[in-house]
């Protein structure tokens, strides 16, 4: 009868919410292998034209899946124009880049490894290069019959890259009836969702599975100082729409307290930084101090574990 | 050859149809089309759902996008993979299925905008009830709060009926609002922005839950079903064919593997019947050959018979001759008699002439009786062979003289030899006798004896003036009833039985070709 009341707790928790948990466990269904080869590849420094870039140059696996910067340094130390999203569980938005170009992980792999800011590499020259060696070679044809082909190296990316959950997060944990939140938390979850950041901030992700226009309630570009760039187009740039500019993938805020700086520009620089734009451009509200830290408190308990299939594939 | 290079061509063409028809047979397979059929079901309630959730978000606060992006991305996955592989099928369906998915892409775009402006609006909506309705109550300028209030009212009203007077009675109230307020630029800004939102969020969600898209996917549905019924009529018919082609095949089969086995049964019978026919033949032919065998044997008999009356005949005329001269003499004594004084010297001489006559006729009939003999179960015993030549000589001398055949006889050596004499010299004088019959119409007429000896052998050689014996008949003279002389007057019997004698001795008998008249040789091995 407890449990049974823990579970109706439990379900009422966050069955009512809109955030949910992330799961603890991924059922995989691919081969230990193919998830080893996608490590690999993720820190394979062939993918880019001169040996020097890897994945994990901006999205590094120890640093929340990015590397901290506003802009990142691709090949020959290029300045890219856009932040690095992080690739911690990457596999839960519905569209990949931005500007959702990418419907998938697999198609998102194009983007890095093409751009001549970012990799500066072609398909042919990679699969020249993994053909060359001999390790690459066995490891393919081991998991794969046709051998190294551009879509079985974005199958092994793709298939690692969504292994990369971090559950357990403090929130989670409160949703599943297992802890209670501070006080303080609990007020800034409240908060969160009468001011209004829920509407866009929701699902398991805590965001990423709509588009939103940076600056709902105000003109964020024009306030910004800064020129515009291609990349402030947002969606435009794919749909050719009007009412497209300026319309951005929303982010996930999981892990939010380590993936500083935050949005498309990278130019808010801490988290208070980031609440008070959005409070102001998005939600057209000033909020109080007290909202600031009991938001920024609340979202500190988003942070999870480091996911658990990097002990494995390390060893 | 032939036949079996048709009767592969055959086989191969057969072995070709049958694969045609059995591949066409297949067509859409029921496991595919059930799959077909649930993705279909599917994607419909996909979209139900889709349809679903777009009017809660609309309707209720709680903001939870995941459900909308799951039946999305399902319906993506139908358009991007699932239906090119399973549903395009024919060039019609995928007319249809093209027209649905870009029916289905302007869908998703809606849902987007649905997205985005619904979480904007309902945050202003949130905005102004908060600080409206419940929080500024604390604040109450009476004039700028009702205003407030007013268009809060407004705007909700607008929002739940979306009708031309609802927006009408919105605007004026967020006119009133704007011009009273100072105090509050965010309410304004959020009027403005729930105002501009509204309008856009409800097309949004009219053109998500137009039937447009429906309508596709039943056009779509129908021209699928339509597809696959033209496609599995054609794949029964090539069913049905090759279940005909199997029954004609089998039917084939069974009429000749039945033609097989009657015609063995013939066979069998055929075979029993020419088995009984060959043992009647058998027997008819053993009991021929006895009789001909009898026969034969009377023949040789009769051949004898024939050859001993021949000689008979022979011997007698031999025996005239003789006899004549005796009488001769002895006339011709009476004669004398009657003269006075008796010749002395005439008589001793015819008496001598008589006397000399007499121990011819004695050597005649000496030669006779050792030829008479039936020398057949006599033992082989060491003989002169002049003595024999001479003793069958003396049987026909005087008929051979007497016809101006002269008689030679060469004897070069004088050699026994194993032998049964009374049957070598039946060959011997069966020999004289056709030379005799033969040289009849020449104008020379002799007959040679030759007597020759080599290191091994004994040869006897009987040559006649004749013109020689034609090759093609040298063989057949041999055979037993052949005979080149007149019905009547041969047996033909002569020359296969000394062929015979001769054999049964050792020897050969053989016709000379090297010279230009006819001879025969007899040939006997010494006796050691």
């Amino acid at each position: 009868m407890f449990t049974c009341a823990i579970l109706i707790k439990t379900l009422l928790v966050y069955a009512s919410e809109p955030i949910r948990p992330l799961p603890q466990q991924m059922n995989v269904k691919e081969p230990f292998s193919k998830i080893q080869l996608g490590f690999l590849l993720f820190n394979e420094k062939k993918l880019s034209a001169k040996n020097t870039v890897s994945c994990t140059q901006c999205h590094s696996l120890s640093r929340g899946g990015v590397d901290n910067l506003a802009f990142s340094v691709g090949i020959d130390g290029a300045v890219g124009n856009i932040n690095s999203p992080t690739v911690f569980n990457s596999g839960f938005n519905f569209v990949q880049f931005w500007n959702g170009r990418a419907k998938s992980l697999e198609e998102q792999i194009d983007g890095p490894v093409q751009h001549p800011k970012e990799m500066g590499s072609s398909w042919p020259e990679v699969i020249a290069k993994l053909n060359s060696d001999p390790n690459y070679r066995t490891r393919f044809k081991a998991i794969y019959r046709d051998g190294i082909t551009v879509q079985n190296i974005k199958n092994a990316i793709a298939t690692f890259e969504r292994q990369l959950v971090t559950p357990n997060a403090k929130f989670d944990r409160y949703l599943r009836g297992e802890i209670k939140l501070s006080e303080l938390e609990m007020q800034g979850y409240n908060r969160f969702k009468a001011v209004g950041c829920i509407a866009c901030h929701q699902g398991q992700n805590v965001g990423g599975n709509m588009y939103e226009t940076m600056g709902v309630m105000g003109n964020y570009f024009k306030d910004r100082k800064t020129p515009l760039t291609e990349e402030d187009l947002g969606r435009y740039l794919i749909t050719k729409r009007e009412q497209d500019k300026h319309v951005f993938r929303v982010p996930s805020l999981r892990n939010v307290e380590l993936t500083a700086p935050y949005f498309h520009d990278g130019y808010a620089q801490t988290l208070e930084d980031a609440v008070h734009i959005m409070g102001k451009y998005q939600l057209g509200q000033q909020l109080s101090k007290k909202d600031f830290t009991a938001i920024v408190a609340f979202l500190k308990t988003l942070t999870g574990e480091p996911p658990a299939i990097l002990k494995k594939v390390e060893k | 050859m032939k036949r079996y290079l048709a009767l592969s061509l055959i086989c191969i063409l057969s072995v070709g149809a049958f694969a045609y028809m059995y591949y066409h047979s297949q067509g859409i397979l029921s496991r595919t089309h059930q799959k077909v059929l649930n993705i279909m079901n599917q994607v419909q309630k996909s979209e139900l759902e889709l349809d679903k959730d777009i009017l809660r978000l609309r309707d209720f606060s709680l903001l939870d996008y995941d459900s909308v992006t799951k039946q999305v991305q399902t319906l993506e996955y139908f358009c991007k993979v699932q239906g090119p592989e399973l549903i395009a099928v024919s060039p019609e369906t995928a007319i249809y299925f093209t027209s649905y998915c870009s029916l289905l892409e302007q869908k998703f775009l809606a849902v987007e905008d649905f997205k985005s402006m619904n979480s904007a609006y309902k945050n202003s909506l949130f905005f102004l009830h908060d600080k409206t309705l419940n929080g500024a109550q604390s604040k109450i300028v009476s004039g700028l709060y009702q205003s407030e209030m007013q268009f809060a009212y407004a705007i909700m009203s607008y929002s739940l009926l979306s009708d031309n007077m609802s927006k009408k009675t919105a605007e004026k109230n967020f006119k009133h609002l704007e011009s009273s307020s100072a105090r509050n630029i965010s309410i304004a800004y959020h009027g403005r922005k729930l105002l501009e939102l509204q309008e856009k969020k409800e097309a949004a969600v009219r053109q998500i839950i137009s039937p447009f898209t429906n309508e596709a996917f039943e056009k779509l549905r129908n021209s699928y079903f339509h597809s696959y019924e033209s496609e599995r009529k054609v794949a029964v018919f090539y069913q049905r064919l090759l279940l005909l082609s199997c029954l004609l095949l089998l039917f084939l089969f069974f009429i000749n593997v039945l033609k097989i086995w009657k015609s063995a049964a013939a066979l069998v019978k055929a075979n029993t019947s020419l088995e009984n026919r060959v043992a009647e033949r058998t027997k008819e032919l053993t009991e021929s050959q006895k009789t001909i065998t009898e026969q034969q044997q009377s023949l040789a008999v009769s051949a004898k018979m024939s050859a001993l009356g021949e000689m008979a005949g022979g011997v007698a005329h031999e025996i005239n001759t003789p006899l004549a001269v005796i009488r001769l003499r002895t006339d011709q004594l009476l004669e004398s008699l009657q003269e006075d004084p008796i010749d002395r010297e005439f008589f001793t001489k015819a008496l001598s002439a008589i006397d000399q006559t007499v121990s011819r006729i004695g050597k005649i009939v000496n030669g006779l009786r050792s030829f008479a003999r039936d020398g057949k179960n006599d033992q082989m015993s060491s003989y002169s062979v002049s003595q024999i030549i001479d003793d069958t000589l003396s049987l026909c001398r005087e008929r051979f003289t007497h016809r101006g055949v002269q008689i030679d006889c060469l004897q070069l050596a004088d050699i026994r030899i194993n032998c049964r004499p009374s049957e070598i010299s039946q060959v011997l004088l069966n020999l004289l006798n056709n030379a005799y019959d033969a040289i009849q119409n020449e104008n020379e007429k002799w007959v040679r004896i030759e007597l020759s000896e080599s290191v091994q052998e004994v040869h006897i050689s009987v040559c006649d003036s004749g013109k020689g014996i034609p090759l093609e008949i040298q063989e057949k003279i041999m055979q037993p009833f052949f005979t080149t002389k007149e019905i009547g007057k041969g047996t033909g019997l002569g020359l296969s039985i000394s062929r015979g004698i001769i054999q049964n001795h050792g020897g050969q008998i053989k016709i000379d070709n090297s010279v230009q008249n006819t001879k025969f040789v007899l040939t006997f091995p010494k006796t050691v």
